[in-house]
């Protein structure tokens, strides 16, 4: 059982108070007029039914007719009823009662609802009203039939057009839109009306009551009647203003950002994560020699990353992509197609994640550094080279130091001898002015005396040889070693300085072999030859040990030029060595035990190559050395290495008459 | 005195000869060597030389090496030979000549060589030559 509500128990007491009252009053005057009172119950009824319902307009009938039958009526305060006519009346009551209030009662329900859909009609206005100023569109409503069009509010707050302007003629709608669109909507919406569509959509400019024109976004809706006839049309004008300076704005970015990653050779990329399909512009892909319109997945990309640098580049992703940190990195692309096309090519990329932290994008850039690479290397290369010029150079200095030491040495020898030697003379000659009997006097004997001076032409022969092996090498570096060149022939030649060395080799007790077969002459310096010649047989005879020395002159195979060998049996020359004794300063063996400044064979070298001829060493250690000599002779075909093969060619006379040359037989 | 001789270490033939030649013209006892292996092999036996004349630029063993063994060991009588430098090198002297007794310079002058051997030697026996 539901317990009646607060509100109902109150109308039910208010119901039975009015009634009491109302019977009360009707008593009171019943008891003195006598005239029926039952019309005064009506108010009652109709006040009931009116604010508290029709039940209650009932039972509120009932109680005034019962307290009628019973007060008034015979018998009094009794409800029975001896009198037919007044039961009619009360009856006729109760009927005519509950017919008011039941009028009563409908009139007040049609009121409430009329109330309450007026109510509803206002919020429901003010929420399209709200909404519309939130989404601020222009709503227009066009009637068809009187052409008319209504505008909400917004016309006059978007568009700044006064009140006045909210009702006014689709003549006026189609004049403020842009001349230049004006003929293309009209026809659009006229044709949108006839084929009987539902629904229009289209953009073009609206002229604002300021006198600029707004893009709008306009999107009408077409009512029709019964007869399918369109009869209106309504719709919602949108400003797109800012949309379309906001797209135009980001095309010319995209534009901008296309130029200067075009101009500065920027390669830029983007992915989501995982990895699916790669973004890069066309400056990206031309880093990785793809073609513009490649498509880019992860397989294509690492396909084109070098394959010493692929481990390096992966593991460098995915830290970064773990770790969010920034990623940047060098490494090397390759073209698979072309074998040996590669680029140097830095990347740097960021990792972007979402709320939740989890990875979703992987975007960076790419710029080629190849140039800078080349320019690294390059820089390296060069240090390394002036590293070594450094060295080369030090090593230069040192030599040079070395040889002007020995060289001093060399020199002050011979004259510390002569020096000696003449003091002495000059010590002896005063002594003996003295007392011609003194102990110094004896060193003027005649024998002695001339045994001296032969030691002291010796000495001075010497001094004179060393300082022309200086001068030659002064030539030598200068380039002006003069070659006066004429027929020579090199048997001869090296007999001549062998004869001269016969007692020297003598006195070492060393002996000579020699084999000389017939030799093509040539066209040379018959001294510098000589020079070269002497050289080599006095190295044979002072690192020969006393072994023999083995002398042979032939020519080539096809007599082309002429080869002189002088091989000793002595200490041998060290592979290491043999590369080095053919240039300046170079001694094979210590300065300590062989005198001389270490200049004959750098200067023998020079001498040979100037005639266009080589000389070189076979040697091993403790077998001894061969020296050989192989220089061009002349003949018809030869004639372009006696023109000059040499910087020094040309300096001698270097033109021979075929009529005076004699072949030794 | 005399029974020690001078001992001249010299590789040039005609320096050595010269210098043997003076200082037996002015009595002096002379022995020489050509290069520092003989001096060490001389220096072996008795009697020790009074006097050294040392070459550095000396094949097999140099003149350093050679200084170097004679003053090594303190105890070794040898220690107590005078030992002079007779060089042409230059600065590379100055730090041995420490180590050495004395020092004349190449080209040799010869007053100043006599003089030298007198102050280590005393003068000479003129009879020797005899």
């Amino acid at each position: 059982m539901r317990f009646p509500k607060y509100k109902t128990l109150l109308h039910l007491f208010l119901t039975l108070l009015a009634s009491a009252t109302t019977v009360s009053i009707s008593y009171y005057v019943l008891a003195r007029s006598q005239v029926s009172a039952l019309g005064l119950f009506y108010p009652v009824t109709f006040l009931v039914a009116w604010y508290f319902g029709f039940k209650l307009a009932i039972l509120s009938t009932l109680i005034c007719a019962f307290s009628a039958n019973y007060f008034y009526y015979e018998p009094r305060f009794s409800f029975m009823t001896h009198s037919l006519e007044n039961l009619i009346r009360l009856a006729i009551f109760i009927f005519a009662s509950i017919f008011v209030a039941w009028t009563v009662n409908r009139g007040k329900k049609s009121d409430d609802k009329f109330k309450e859909s007026q109510k509803t009609l206002a919020a429901s206005e003010n929420r399209y009203r709200l909404a519309s100023r939130a989404t601020r569109d222009a709503i227009w409503d066009w009637d068809l039939i009187t052409d008319e069009v209504s505008w909400n509010e917004a016309v006059t707050l978007e568009y700044g057009y006064p009140s006045s302007f909210q009702k006014g003629s689709m003549a006026w709608k189609k004049n403020s839109i842009h001349p230049e669109d004006r003929d293309r909507i009209i026809s659009d919406i006229t044709a949108a009306i006839q084929h009987g569509k539902e629904n229009w959509t289209a953009e073009y400019r609206f002229l604002k009551n300021n006198g600029t024109y707004a893009y709008v976004l306009d999107r009408g809706f077409i009512v029709k009647d019964n007869q399918n006839k369109p009869i209106r049309m309504i719709g919602a004008m949108q400003e797109t203003t800012e949309f379309i300076r906001s797209l135009q704005e980001f095309t010319n970015l995209r534009e901008r950002f296309r130029r200067v990653s075009k101009a500065t050779n920027l390669g830029i990329w983007y992915c989501d994560l995982p990895f699916n399909e790669l973004v890069w512009n066309a400056e990206a892909k031309t880093h990785y020699f793809l073609p513009e319109d490649a498509q880019i997945n992860v397989d294509v990309f690492y396909k084109h990353v070098h394959p010493q640098d692929r481990e390096r580049v992966k593991q460098a992703i995915e830290h970064s992509i773990r770790y969010h940190s920034t990623y940047d990195i060098e490494y090397r692309t390759f073209d698979p197609e072309t074998p040996g096309r590669e680029k140097w090519i830095r990347s740097i990329g960021w990792t972007d994640c979402d709320l939740t932290g989890k990875p979703i994008h992987f975007d960076g850039i790419t710029f080629d550094i190849s140039a800078l690479k080349k320019i690294e290397q390059e820089r390296k290369e060069f240090l390394i080279r002036e590293q070594i010029a450094h060295e080369q150079t030090r090593e230069a200095l040192r030599t040079r130091d070395e040889f002007m030491s020995v060289a001093s040495h060399e020199l002050k020898t011979p004259l510390t001898s002569l020096h000696l030697q003449l003091q002495l003379l000059s010590k002896s000659i005063r002594k003996a002015i003295e007392n011609p009997n003194d102990k110094y006097a004896k060193l003027l004997a005649p024998e002695k005396l001339s045994s001296t001076l032969s030691s002291c032409e010796k000495q001075s022969a010497r001094l004179s040889d060393l300082l022309s092996e200086l001068l030659d090498l002064t030539r030598v570096r200068l380039g002006r070693l003069h070659l006066a060149k004429e027929q020579t022939d090199l048997s001869i030649l090296t007999q001549e300085v062998l004869d001269r060395f016969r007692e020297e080799i003598g006195q070492k007790g060393s002996h000579l072999i020699y084999h000389f077969s017939s030799t093509p002459l040539g066209n040379w310096d018959r001294s510098r030859i000589e020079q070269v010649v002497t050289n080599l047989i006095s190295n044979a005879i002072k690192y020969g040990e006393q072994q023999p020395i083995e002398i042979t002159v032939e020519p080539n195979q096809d007599r082309t030029s002429a080869i002189l060998k002088v091989k000793d049996f002595g200490m041998g020359i060290s592979a290491e060595m043999q590369g080095k004794i053919f240039e300046r300063f170079e001694r094979a063996v210590s300065s300590q035990k062989i005198s001389g400044l270490g200049l004959g064979l750098y200067i023998s070298r020079q001498i040979v190559e100037a005639h266009g001829g080589r000389i070189h060493v076979r040697s091993q250690l403790q077998q001894g050395s061969e020296f050989i000599v192989e220089l061009p002779t002349w003949h018809e075909g030869n004639s372009v290495v006696l023109a000059g093969n040499s910087p020094w060619q040309n300096l001698g006379e270097t033109v021979l008459d075929p009529a005076q040359v004699r072949f030794y037989q | 005195m005399t029974n020690h001789p001078i001992l001249i270490v010299e590789d040039n033939d005609c320096i050595r000869e010269t210098l043997k030649e003076v200082l037996e013209i002015e009595g002096y006892p002379v022995e020489t060597a050509v290069d520092g292996k003989e001096v060490l092999e001389r220096l072996k036996q008795l009697p020790l030389p009074s006097l050294i004349l040392l070459d550095l630029m000396l094949p097999n063993i140099s003149g350093w090496q050679v200084l170097e063994e004679i003053k090594k060991d303190i105890k070794d009588p040898a220690t107590l030979i005078p030992v002079v430098i007779t060089s042409a090198a230059g600065d590379a002297v100055a730090t041995t000549a420490q180590k050495a007794d004395g020092y004349l310079k190449k080209p040799i002058h010869l007053d100043l060589l006599l003089q030298t051997v007198e102050h280590y030697c005393g003068p000479g026996t003129p009879s020797q030559d005899h």
